[in-house]
């Protein structure tokens, strides 16, 4: 390492905040949780929170404090938040028809997952960076994925985009890498765990 | 005698187009009036789109005013400005782009086939038959994709 990036290295870390609070955002069922429960496992040996195929099963916002992750010859102390899917419609005949749920069940879940919304939309005013999960089977272009985009760009927040379940045979990271050029996209499978390593890589690049 | 439409009396669905200058006109009452409308039924094509705030704050409001009986939520195809490429020039300069068209309306009504930069895809369900697609609102981007930024991301 050249005296530059050693001095650059060091003022950085001057000023650098002693933990960065790390939101896991996206919308329902894009693997959100097991991506948490999978950074969690990683470097604490202990997970967040459960997942599940039923959309919003995280229906809170769950945090796991000092995370410390070592990459790249760095290491960076996270707070990481798995924040609920963000939807713009919740049904709770879904439920219901696809999950299996009686309808008083049903409307409970659908009412928490509205709240979780909100929760966590209110969250991107007390993170300093997001993860942003998309299903990499899934076309892109949902408006939720667009929405939070914008949404992170005017506020100017450090923003990795996880092109998830790559283990699927049907997925293209190359689609969301096209969709959205302007930021990072990781490929991975929080399933199996292919690719962490390349994302830990970047988190200490873009958060640290 | 003729019989005159009115609407509430038929079976399709009312699509009100919104001009821009009455979008700002609204100013701060803008994200009421649209829930207001699409909790009413209808389905509305703005001129202008939302910002990414304004969306933002269409779906924090939508959530708290869904009651799972009649209304479940809105479907908001659009083109948002934010999927245009910008060149690296403009990015440095902090233009951000202007919101472009938007659909709102209530989703069980209003649903989205397919979106890309460019093309968006929605149809509109019938109230007495929902599983039957009768009517299809097709929204074709005049503007051509302007080329990668200067940037790339990376792994």
């Amino acid at each position: 390492m050249g005296f530059f990036n050693a001095l650059m290295k060091g003022l950085k870390g001057l000023f650098r905040k002693k933990q960065m609070s790390i939101g896991i955002y996206g919308p329902p069922n894009a693997g959100k949780t097991t991506l948490a429960n999978r950074i969690s496992r990683d470097w604490t040996g202990k997970p967040l929170g459960k997942a599940s195929e039923i959309p919003h099963e995280t229906r809170k916002a769950r945090e796991r404090k000092e995370i410390i992750i070592k990459a790249a010859g760095s290491k960076v102390n996270f707070n990481i938040v798995d924040t609920p899917g963000i939807a713009t419609k919740i049904d709770f005949h879904d439920f219901v028809e696809d999950h299996g749920m009686d309808k008083k069940e049903a409307r409970t879940w659908a009412k928490e997952a509205t709240e979780g919304v909100i929760e966590a939309i209110k969250w991107l005013d007390k993170v300093d960076g997001v993860l942003l999960v998309m299903d990499a089977a899934q076309d892109p272009f949902n408006q939720v994925n667009v929405t939070l985009i914008g949404n992170l760009e005017a506020r100017k927040l450090p923003t990795v985009i996880i092109a998830n379940k790559i283990d699927l045979e049907e997925s293209s990271p190359a689609t969301i890498r096209d969709a959205f050029p302007q930021h990072a996209t990781i490929p991975i499978s929080a399933l199996s765990g292919y690719g962490m390593d390349n994302l830990y890589k970047a988190m200490i690049k873009y958060f640290g | 005698m003729k019989r005159v439409l009115k609407e509430g009396d038929q079976r399709g669905v009312s699509i009100n187009l919104i001009s821009t200058e009455k979008l700002d006109e609204l100013g701060s009452e803008k994200i009421r009036f649209i829930l207001d409308q699409v909790k009413e039924g209808r389905v509305l094509v703005l001129e202008k789109g939302l910002s990414p705030s304004e969306e933002l704050d269409l779906i924090r409001i939508t959530m708290s005013e869904i009651d799972h009986d009649s209304f479940i939520g809105v479907e908001t195809p659009g083109f948002t400005g934010n999927v245009v490429r910008l060149g690296l020039l403009q990015r440095l300069l902090g233009r951000t782009p202007p919101p472009r068209m938007m659909v709102v309306g209530p989703a069980h009504l209003l649903k989205t086939i397919k979106k890309d930069g460019r093309t968006i895809q929605a149809m509109i369900l019938t109230r007495d038959d929902r599983d039957r697609y009768e009517d299809e609102i097709d929204i074709t981007s005049e503007e051509e994709p302007q080329g990668p930024p200067g940037e790339t991301e990376e792994e």
